[in-house]
Formats: C-alpha cells, sequence, structure tokens
C-alpha cells in the first residue's frame, strides 16, 4: 500500500479556474472568425491553449465541440507532437510532448495544414543532397 | 563568433524545420506570448543567431543551475540552453584548472560584445572581495571584465538578483547582487531560489529574439513577473471566502483551503509559479500544501519567518522586553504624574481651608 | 523607499514603537487617573454605594434620552454604523485575527473578506458623513480641536489603505499594504494619547458619573 493512502489520508483537490465554460465559448468564437480571415486573406492563426486558465468544464466543452476529423499524424522530430484535424476541416490540433510525455504545448491551428507538417524546401534541399551522397558511396 | 543561427544548430543535427518548429512553440507557450507575437518570434528565430551563453558562478548553492539542468523531463527550451548556447559554465564543463580558464578566455574573445553573460550568485565585497576567488581572481574583477564584452546580463537567482542568502543579516561577506556592479551594460534579474527553468532560458530566448524584454521596477521581466502567486493562485476564492488553513494537517489543509495563515507570501510575491509551474508543468508549492515562501522578492530570507502570516509583526525586538518595560515606563509616567497633581490639589484644598478661616472683610 | 521596505518598516520596528507607546500611554493614562485625589463626599449616599449606578450609566448612554432624540439621533445612528463596521472590519478579518493571535494568543473565526469589504466601506462613508456634520454644525466646529481632526484622520487612513489592499487598487501591492500597516501602526500610537482614548475611558468616565450620580440619587 502506498504511504500516501495508508498513512497520511489524502483527498486532492482539483486546481482550476472555478469559473465556467466562459473561456471555450470564446475560443469558438476565435475560431469562427479565424475561418473567416483565413478564406479571405490566407492568413493563419494559432490559438495557444498552454497557458490559458482554462476550467474542466472549457476543456470538455472544447472537446465536445471541436470533436474529430479524417487527419491525425504523428511528428518524431526533437520531440513527439500529435496533430488531428477536427470535425472542421482546417481547424487542427497540434499538441507537442516533451520528453516525459506531458504536454508541454498545445494549440488550435487554422490553416489548410499545420505548417509543422510541411516538408522545408532546405531539407528537401538536404535529403536531396543525402541520396546524391549515398548513391555516390553505392556508386564507388 | 560564428553566424549560425538556431536553425543551422539543429540543421547540422540533422533535423528538420519541423524540429525547429517545435522549439518555437514550445518557447512561444512558455512565454505566453500573443500569436502575432508568436509568428513574429519565430520569422526572427529563424534567421537569429543562435545566442552565446557565458554562465558563472559566484556566492551560490548551484540550486539555480540545477533548475535548469535537471528538470524532470529536459524540456526543449533547456535542451537549447545546454546543447546550443551554453559557451561556458564552470560546473557544467569537464576542463579544470588552467584549461578551464582558457576555455572561458576562449568562449568570451570569441563572442566579445556580443555574449549573453548569466551570472549566478552574489558577489562579495567585504576584505577586497576575497570571500569569493575564481583562479587567484577575485568575483568582482571576474564579473567586471567579463560583463566588459557582454550584450546584456541575465542574473539568475535570487542571489544574483538580489543578494539573497548571503546577502541575509548580517551579511558578513558583503554581498551584493550583480545590479551593483555592472552598471553600464543592461541587467536582467530573473529571480527565485530558484527560478523555473522555462523561465531562465525563455527570457535568454526571448533576448535574442527581441531584445531585453519589458523589466518591472525591479528589473524582472513582466511577462514572468507580472503577477503576484496570489492573483493566479487557484486557492484564491479560499482567502476571498475567509477559509483558511490553520495547521498542516487539519481539514482546511486537506480541502485545499487558502495558506495565508501559514504564512504564505503569496500576496507580495511575484513569479510565475502558478501558471508555468514546476518540474515540467506538474504543480508548484501551494499546490502541494506549502504556502509560498517568497523566494524571488528581494530579502526573503529576512522576513520575519516563513511560516508567520503575512499580517503580523515580524518580531523586531523582544516582545516581552517591549511590553514589560512600556508597562513599567508607564506606570511611573502615570504615579509621577498622579503626584504632581495630588500635590497640586493639596495646596489648593490648603489654600480653601485658609481662606475659609481668614476673617473676611464685608466691604470688599 | 520602495514597497518592499515600507512593508517591512511597519511590520518591524514601527510596530514595535507603536506597540510600546499604545502600552505606556494606556498604563500612563489610566494610573495618572486613579492615582488622583478623589473629592471626598461628605454627603449621606441616597442609594447604596454607586456600583450599580456606575454600570447602569455605562449602558443608558448609549442611546439619546427620549428628549434629545429628534435633535441627535440620526446622528448616532451614523456613528454607530461607523463604530460598529470598524469593530467588524477589525475583528472580523483573518489578517487582522492573526495579529491579535500573535499578540494575546486569543483567535476565533473570522468573517468573509466580502463581508468586511462591505463593513470597511460603510464604515469609511460614515466616517466622513461624520466629518462633513463635524465642520458644517456651528456647534461642534466650536468644540472641535486639532485632535479631533487628526484622530479623524489616524481612524480613516487605515480603512481606506486597507480597502486599496483588499481591493488591489494603488498599483503596488507591498506599498499600501505597508502603508495601511503604518497607518494602523499610527493609529496605536496616538490611541492613549488624543481623544482616541474613549475606547479605554469610555467604561471609566460614564462609570465614575454615574455612581457619584447614583450615591445622590439622580436617576441613571
Amino acid at each position: 500500500m502506498p504511504l500516501s493512502r495508508g498513512v497520511i489520508p489524502i483527498r486532492p483537490v482539483t486546481a482550476g479556474a472555478p469559473a465556467g465554460g466562459a473561456l471555450a465559448d470564446a475560443i469558438l468564437a476565435e475560431i469562427a472568425s479565424a475561418l473567416h480571415e483565413y478564406l479571405d486573406t490566407r492568413q493563419n492563426h494559432v490559438i495557444d491553449l498552454t497557458g490559458m486558465p482554462l476550467s474542466r468544464e472549457d476543456r470538455q466543452r472544447i472537446d465536445a465541440y471541436l470533436g474529430q476529423g479524417e487527419v491525425s499524424m504523428d511528428i518524431h522530430a526533437l520531440v513527439h507532437s500529435h496533430i488531428e484535424e477536427t470535425a472542421y476541416a482546417g481547424v487542427w490540433r497540434v499538441r507537442h510532448y516533451d520528453m516525459g510525455g506531458g504536454v508541454h504545448s498545445e494549440r488550435i491551428e487554422i490553416i489548410d495544414v499545420p505548417e509543422i507538417v510541411r516538408a522545408s524546401s532546405a531539407d528537401m534541399a538536404h535529403s536531396a543532397r543525402r541520396i546524391e551522397a549515398l548513391r555516390a558511396e553505392e556508386g564507388a | 563568433m560564428t553566424d549560425e543561427t538556431i536553425r543551422d544548430v539543429l540543421t547540422r543535427r540533422g533535423l528538420s524545420r519541423r524540429a525547429f518548429l517545435q522549439v518555437c512553440a514550445s518557447v512561444t507557450a512558455a512565454l505566453a506570448l500573443s500569436p502575432a507575437e508568436a509568428a513574429d518570434m519565430t520569422k526572427r528565430l529563424e534567421t537569429a543567431e543562435r545566442p552565446t551563453v557565458i554562465y558563472l558562478s559566484y556566492q551560490e548553492c548551484t540550486g539555480c543551475l540545477e533548475s535548469l539542468t535537471r528538470s524532470f523531463s529536459p524540456g526543449i527550451a533547456s535542451l537549447i540552453f545546454n546543447d546550443i548556447s551554453l559557451a561556458y559554465n564552470d560546473t557544467l564543463q569537464a576542463a579544470a584548472g588552467q584549461a578551464a580558464e582558457t576555455a572561458k578566455d576562449t568562449a568570451m574573445k570569441n563572442a566579445w560584445g556580443k555574449y549573453v553573460l548569466v551570472v549566478d550568485g552574489s558577489v562579495p565585497l567585504a576584505q577586497n572581495g576575497a570571500y569569493c576567488a575564481v583562479a587567484g581572481r577575485s568575483a568582482v574583477s571576474d564579473l567586471k571584465r567579463a560583463a566588459g564584452g557582454a550584450a546584456a546580463v541575465v542574473a539568475v537567482g535570487t542571489c544574483a538578483a538580489f543578494g539573497g542568502l548571503p546577502y541575509a543579516a548580517p551579511n558578513p561577506t558583503g554581498a551584493v547582487p550583480v545590479s551593483e556592479i555592472v552598471r553600464d551594460r543592461p541587467v536582467i534579474n530573473i529571480s527565485g531560489c530558484p527560478p523555473i527553468a522555462e523561465v531562465i532560458t525563455g527570457v535568454i530566448l526571448y533576448y535574442t529574439t527581441f531584445g531585453v524584454p519589458a523589466l518591472d521596477h525591479l528589473h524582472r521581466p513582466m511577462n514572468f513577473y507580472g503577477n503576484t502567486i496570489h492573483d493566479r493562485c487557484y486557492r484564491r476564492p479560499f482567502y476571498d471566502r475567509g477559509m483558511f488553513a490553520k495547521t498542516f494537517d487539519d481539514e482546511g489543509a486537506r480541502q485545499g483551503w487558502c495558506l495565508f495563515e501559514l504564512g504564505c507570501k503569496g500576496p507580495i510575491t511575484h513569479n510565475a509559479c502558478p501558471t508555468t509551474k514546476w518540474n515540467g508543468g506538474t504543480s508548484y508549492p501551494i499546490e502541494s500544501g506549502h504556502p509560498c515562501l517568497g523566494c524571488s522578492e528581494p530579502g526573503f530570507w529576512d522576513k520575519g519567518g516563513f511560516y508567520k502570516a503575512l499580517s503580523t509583526p515580524t518580531g523586531h525586538w523582544s516582545r516581552t522586553g517591549v511590553v514589560s518595560g512600556a508597562v513599567a515606563a508607564g506606570v511611573a509616567a502615570g504615579l509621577s504624574t498622579a503626584a504632581v497633581a495630588r500635590a497640586r490639589q493639596g495646596r489648593a484644598q490648603k489654600k480653601a481651608a485658609s481662606a475659609d478661616s481668614e476673617p473676611k472683610n464685608p466691604t470688599s | 523607499m520602495n514597497g518592499a521596505s515600507v512593508l517591512d518598516f511597519a511590520r518591524g520596528p514601527v510596530f514595535e514603537i507603536a506597540l510600546a507607546m499604545l502600552i505606556f500611554g494606556i498604563a500612563w493614562r489610566l494610573v495618572g487617573i486613579f492615582a488622583l485625589r478623589r473629592p471626598v463626599d461628605y454627603s449621606e449616599p441616597r442609594a447604596g454605594t454607586g456600583w450599580g449606578s456606575g454600570l447602569r450609566m455605562i449602558v443608558s448612554r448609549s442611546w439619546p434620552r427620549r428628549e434629545f432624540r429628534e435633535r441627535v439621533l440620526h446622528w448616532d445612528i451614523v456613528s454607530y454604523i461607523f463604530h460598529v463596521g470598524y469593530a467588524v472590519a477589525i475583528l472580523g478579518y483573518v489578517p487582522h485575527i492573526m495579529l491579535i493571535r500573535n499578540l494575546t494568543g486569543l483567535q476565533w473565526p473570522g468573517l468573509p473578506g466580502g463581508v468586511i469589504a462591505f463593513a470597511a466601506g460603510l464604515s469609511a462613508g460614515a466616517l466622513l458623513a461624520l466629518l462633513g456634520h463635524r465642520l458644517t454644525s456651528p456647534v461642534l466646529r466650536r468644540l472641535s480641536n486639532f485632535d479631533d481632526y487628526f484622530s479623524w484622520l489616524l481612524a480613516f487612513t487605515p480603512l481606506v489603505t486597507g480597502l486599496m489592499a483588499y481591493y488591489g487598487i494603488g498599483g503596488n501591492y507591498q506599498m499600501v499594504l505597508g502603508l495601511h500597516i503604518l497607518a494602523g501602526d499610527i493609529l496605536f500610537a496616538w490611541l492613549p494619547f488624543g481623544k482616541i482614548m474613549h475606547v479605554i475611558l469610555l467604561a471609566f468616565s460614564r462609570g465614575t458619573t454615574g455612581a457619584a450620580y447614583g450615591r445622590r440619587g439622580a436617576p441613571i
């Protein structure tokens, strides 16, 4: 039996803003206007949820509203990132995990494809060089 | 000094632009930047030269460096800091003796005028600075020389920022904060005992991209030190409702009520603990049931006791002495005043009596 | 001087000096009064020793007699609002109770911050109204001296700074809290030396008068 359960009765108190789901509504409104903005000007928009004092109710409402879409992706670069489209096309949820598996950045992006997914020209040039080097090595 | 950017360093290590964007997301989240600022920061980081950081330690306990390098799970920001920008640090390097001094000189020479000087620990001035010396040079002269080539100085930890523990009364070493020595360079104070790792790295990256951030009157970045612990505390509603834990194991403590009565210094302490939190965002002291010690404020060691409520006197002098002295003096003063008054009363009575006994002149 | 040092100063040496002055002053005035020569009353007591009448007067003088009510009752009520609000704020607010516990070891449960702020706000409003009355009433104005206005100011400052600290007005919380405690310190220190000493002398003066009248058989 863990010490904490047996000796010290611990009754955890959940932290979080005591407010209801007011922030969730504000975020939905922001997403709607960002979609219009993107269609008009191709300007993408990012809502960073990491530092927001979201209550549990806020989170539940955001999850319920946004739902799950057709695409989900995982990036294994410096750290692990999980990207999924919501039920709304062009509204993405991007989570970056730290080395311990915790979420260290969580954002909602409004864009056709999240920027982080695209292969950059520099990286593609680098790839070309690597393939050429490999072929040269094999040819030699 | 190479003209390498942070992006170049990642590429050289075989990491893609995606890794770079992960870094950007981490940093902008830590700094709580607005979407526009975050986009701007990403753009700037792309072309920003990688920062060169020289980290010097004086009168300190290495707790700040521990916070920075041994966080629960190394965050991206600390990875950047340790692997990419840290050019010199006494504690982390393998070199020792003359080799270490040479490494320091080389690091400084390579980036002279451009590096970010991180200082950890206070600087003693008593006995010509003899209380802290590195390689035969006193901390104060070492700091002056290193600051000469710095673009900015970041004082990490309460010791470097405000003097901290060495500065606590009676301050036997004559310790002073970095800002007392470095006067011709911007000094950014990142106070805390220790400061949060994400705050240290966030501020350094912010400086690399945008320059000196907005600072409060104690030269701390407003991004992280703009609010008090109390302002953002999840236990605040209990304070407002007057519900307080009286001891560490009573019902109130278990229910997570406000820790004001147990000496919480949250109302006067500016730091990012309630939002950024510790150990990769796990929690912060109040969440673990302990009052805030106020470690990011100047002189937190000398505020009369960690477990003394903020509204109570710090207990400057002996209470018994003050009370008994005041009572004794008051009684003595009262008795002597009364004696004077009684004498006057006596004289008046005697005068009245003699006036009664004297024959009255009917004509007057 | 920054907020932190004002706060440290107010909680530290100034508090101790204020406490010393408070105790010294109370001891001085009480001993000074009790050690005075009492006038000898040669008349025969009409009703007992007067103790009962003394205690009765402490209570009976707390409300105006019927004859005066029409003229003064409303101002008495305003004064009560000030006094009760002040007492609630001092004795009901947990940080204040912490101070009392620190000094005396006594403690009792506190009230929610909102109740305290309401009481303090009412008290401050009443205090302002009373100052207005003092300045406009020709009789009161002639009766008032420096002590009245100074004591008024010392009573008012802790209320205002306390409310400012509670609502986070004035920017620098440490400075506002420091000034609030400093204002409290000054009130403590001045208490025995001016008219605010009525906090303690009230019972003695009414009791003495009541006892003297009672001996002579006057209705209390």
